[in-house]
């Protein structure tokens, strides 16, 4: 009897044990393996450069290789995703800012990543200004180390942007860089980091590959550490057009390329395969320099706002391509619309902004005095004519340019003499920084909160003295009270206070049409499923998926897997 | 001897006023390096990074008679500097990642060209109204008509893309190691350089062969070639020794600078089939304002020219008896 009971038993147990197997195997498994050929942008050849502090260092370095203390995705509107940090707590008197840092990191050589490394490497933008990436020198005094896994930031003095920017920093390995005599110019050739990517394999000036760091912290759905994916494989391009043509043969599986007419050129040749997805990335607009006439005059600005055809720029020069909402006239990032008041969403409304409205914009100058003369162009009220501006935009960025056409033609239309002069970058840039050029097309900052955007445009700090502004473009606006309201949001952390005060800057942005903002540029970011999902897309939006955001681009490098186990290892 | 000291010295007031219009030229270009290189990122650059980037560079800002004093004596230990857009990288080394391909590329396809396309000229000037007049000749100067890099893509598009015989981009396959003793890399090398040199050397042959074929054509109407073939002399003897040599003197001069502009690069060729080189190198550098390289790169084009210059002086004066 108990011969025959123990059969079924055994069939029993053994029907379990196979079912569970196999039911954990479907649940859990994930393919692992293979090689993503990765494309960032075009750059040439390479030079072996893997220091986080280099000004520029290969792609990847900053994405794969080394972790930040917190990661803001930007589709996450602004939370933070803790990263090798799991929190950060500022002080009652918001005087220090403490991290707490993430427990069982370990470097890729296996020593342990502790405080004693972020207090390091702050140490080192002490003694090398060159390397603070984030600017920490600026505002932060001191690195203490509480314990292990608790590092103490003593700021100068309230500054409530502090966490942000500290949490962009990437930590570096003490028992490595404290050997380096001088690290501004150590080219890092064998990177130790914490990244899921960090071993260099088979460097050439035409190719590199970042493969699995075996001590990475973060683990799958599987239970194993991640990366899915063995490798990431940079070629070198030399041009856009040569990229697009690995992308389209499918030689490439991720890509962050510009690709012109993305549906017959790309996606026609695999249906199947081949996609695109683009979040909206920075905010371009149109500015003015508002230390020339007739610029200085709110009334032209407002004018000239109404004969942008905004509708005709997304569809042609962008291609429909964005799939966010459009930018709200007061220059606040669609994931952010509740923080614009009503007051100001009405502003909009009464004055057109962000529409497109010749007869208003005619009437608009009509009343203010601008007439049209005897040229089919307007003077100024005096009865000097308005002289014919230029409105500036890089040389080969062919989407921008031809939104600068229509721009001018509108412009034409109302009686305004403009036309499109396209300088190279360096040219059109220093243009903006000097306040030599008339109009633009430019790209605003497109951070964490929308302060970052009216710092951007509106901040007087950000000029010296002789007018030439550090890096940011701006129309040359500025006012004392917007001064302080600027100053105010960094000292305060209350969120409600934070949301007034931009209320505030969103209010003189839109009475003062500082600027017009135009669409969020796309977000280049190309995939092929034909080895590899996993992918962020609209459906599933989970990061921005261009392989050159900050921020995002890790969070994807963890996500991806091969289709399926046989197709994995071969490429 | 007093020739040679003459050209010695001529060369080397050249080289001097090089050395100073290559520092002092591209510093005239409105943008400096730093404020470039963070605005490349286009806002994702913490703008407070540029207090650290003007840091690091210290050594582009300053005044400029001063720098100029420190670019003197770099240059006279050997050292180029420090690359602004690759930084921390030295120009050398930067220079020497493209330099090898460049010089394999566009060194073999501007001497392939010059042999080839001055032996078809012997043969058109010789073989004058026959068929390498009549059609050879026509064709590659059509083809040299064109501008370089609609030759290259319509080729890369037909033959590499269309038709798949030839690899699309690079220099060698990226999936094989770069290994100089191993037979597939050289395999791999040679197949993906097929295209660009055939393109290069196609568009160029036919200057060649026209230049050639010309001072021929003056040479043979002179009585020496007659007295030669009265004499009895075999065809070829006289076509090759008595006019081919004299009629090359001319092309001898072209041919010396074009190898000196090879190591300025083939820009349109390494755009086109992304080849790497110091063509695009030299674009970069233009575009980035990093003057380091800029003048590294600059300075050894020259440098070349002047050498290649002098070299074919004194050929010519080893070939041509009246000239010395």
């Amino acid at each position: 009897m108990f011969k025959k009971y123990s059969s079924i038993v055994l069939v029993a147990v053994a029907l379990t044990l196979v079912l569970s197997i196999g039911v954990s195997f479907a649940q859990d498994s994930v393919p692992r393996g293979g090689t993503v050929v990765v494309n960032e942008s075009p750059q040439g050849s390479w030079v072996r450069n893997f220091s986080p502090f280099a000004p520029n260092p290969l792609p990847g370095t900053t994405r794969v290789i080394y972790d930040p203390l917190v990661v803001y995705n930007p589709v996450d509107g602004g939370k933070p995703t803790w990263w090798l940090a799991t929190g950060s707590k500022y002080s009652d008197d918001l005087k220090s800012v403490t991290f707490t840092l993430r427990d069982g990191v370990k470097w890729s050589d296996g020593q342990p990543f502790t405080a004693d490394d972020v207090v390091f490497t702050f140490g080192l933008f002490q003694k090398f200004p060159a390397l603070d990436r984030n600017g920490l020198l600026a505002f932060t005094d001191s690195a203490e180390k509480v314990d292990d896994h608790t590092v103490k930031f003593n700021l100068k003095s309230v500054y409530t942007q502090a966490d942000i920017q500290i949490g962009g920093m990437f930590p570096v390995p003490q028992h490595v860089w404290s050997t380096i005599a001088d690290p501004t110019t150590y080219t890092n050739d064998n990177p130790v980091a914490t990244g899921a990517f960090t071993e260099v394999k088979d460097f050439s000036d035409q190719v590199y590959s970042l493969c699995r760091n075996t001590n990475y912290w973060q683990n799958g759905t599987d239970g194993k550490p991640l990366p899915y994916v063995d490798c990431l494989q940079y070629p070198a391009y030399t041009d856009n057009n040569a990229a697009n043509l690995a992308l389209i043969n499918g030689e490439m599986d991720w890509g962050g390329n510009f690709v012109p007419d993305l549906d017959t050129t790309y996606v026609a040749k695999d249906p199947e395969h081949f996609h695109y997805y683009f979040y909206g990335g920075s905010p371009w607009v149109f500015m003015t320099n508002t230390t020339k006439k007739p610029f200085d005059d709110v009334k032209v600005r407002w004018a000239m706002d109404l004969a942008i055809d905004y509708n005709t720029i997304s569809q042609t020069a962008e291609n429909g391509y964005t799939t966010v909402d459009p930018l709200n006239a007061s220059g606040i990032y669609p994931k952010w619309k509740d923080w614009v008041p009503d007051s100001v969403n009405k502003k909009i409304a009464d004055m057109g902004l962000g529409t497109f409205n010749e007869d208003k914009a005619k009437q608009i100058l009509d009343d203010a005095g601008y007439k049209v003369g005897s040229d089919g162009f307007r003077n100024m009220p005096d009865g000097t004519p308005i002289g014919p501006f230029k409105i500036q935009i890089v040389n080969g960025w062919t989407d921008v340019v031809t939104a600068a056409q229509i721009i001018s033609q509108g412009f034409q239309d109302i009686g305004l003499n403009a036309s499109v002069v396209t300088p190279d970058f360096g040219a059109w840039q220093t243009n903006l920084q000097q306040g030599t050029f008339d109009t633009s097309l430019a790209w605003s900052v497109w951070g964490v909160t929308p302060y970052d955007f009216y710092h951007n445009i509106l901040g007087k700090d950000l000029i010296d003295d002789k007018g030439v502004s550090t890096g940011q473009f701006q129309p040359r606006i500025y006012s004392d009270d917007i001064t302080k309201s600027l100053q105010d949001f960094l000292l305060t952390n209350d969120a409600a206070k934070q949301k007034d005060i931009v209320g505030q800057l969103a209010d003189y942005y839109v009475t003062n049409v500082v600027s017009s903002p135009l669409s969020p540029w796309p977000s280049w970011y190309e995939f092929s499923t034909l080895h590899f999902v996993g992918w962020p897309d609209k459906n599933n939006n989970f990061s921005l998926g261009s392989p050159w955001d900050n921020n995002g681009t890790r969070v994807t490098a963890n996500a991806i897997h091969c289709v399926d186990a046989t197709s994995c290892g071969q490429k | 001897m007093s020739f040679l000291i003459r050209r010695l010295g001529f060369y080397l007031i050249a080289a001097f006023v090089a050395i100073t219009l290559n520092f002092f030229i591209p510093r005239m270009m409105v943008g400096d390096p730093v404020t470039l290189m963070f605005a490349r990122f286009q806002g994702r650059l913490d703008p407070h990074a540029l207090a650290s980037l003007k840091a690091a560079f210290g050594f582009v800002e300053g005044p400029i008679l001063q720098q100029f004093a420190t670019y003197l004596q770099n240059l006279a230990q050997g050292n180029l500097g420090t690359s602004v857009s690759q930084f921390p990288v030295s120009v050398a080394q930067v220079m020497g990642v493209g330099l090898g391909w460049t010089l394999r590329l566009a060194g073999t396809a501007t001497i392939v060209s010059f042999l080839a396309g001055t032996l078809l000229g012997i043969v058109a000037a010789w073989r004058r109204g026959r068929f390498a007049d009549n059609y050879i000749l026509p064709l590659l100067s059509l083809l040299g008509a064109f501008p370089y890099f609609f030759v290259a893509m319509l080729a890369l598009y037909i033959f590499a893309f269309q038709f798949g015989w030839f690899p699309v981009l690079h220099a060698y396959d990226l999936n094989i190691a770069e290994d100089w003793t191993s037979s597939a890399f050289l395999i791999s090398v040679f197949q993906h350089s097929i295209l660009p040199a055939l393109t290069l050397i196609f568009t160029a042959m036919g200057g060649w062969m026209l230049g050639m074929r010309n001072n021929m054509i003056g040479i043979l109407s002179q009585d020496f070639i007659v007295m030669a073939q009265a004499k009895g002399l075999r065809d070829r003897r006289v076509m090759l020794t008595y006019a081919a040599r004299n009629a090359i003197l001319p092309s001898l001069t072209g041919f010396a600078i074009s190898l000196g502009f090879v190591v300025g690069g083939i820009l349109l060729v390494e755009i086109v089939f992304s080849y790497p080189g110091v063509g695009y190198l030299l674009l970069s550098a233009v575009n980035a304002r990093d003057y380091p390289l800029m003048q590294g790169i600059f300075l050894l084009t020259t440098f070349t020219v002047l050498l290649a210059n002098l070299f074919v002086d004194l050929l010519y004066v080893l070939l041509d008896p009246r000239a010395r």
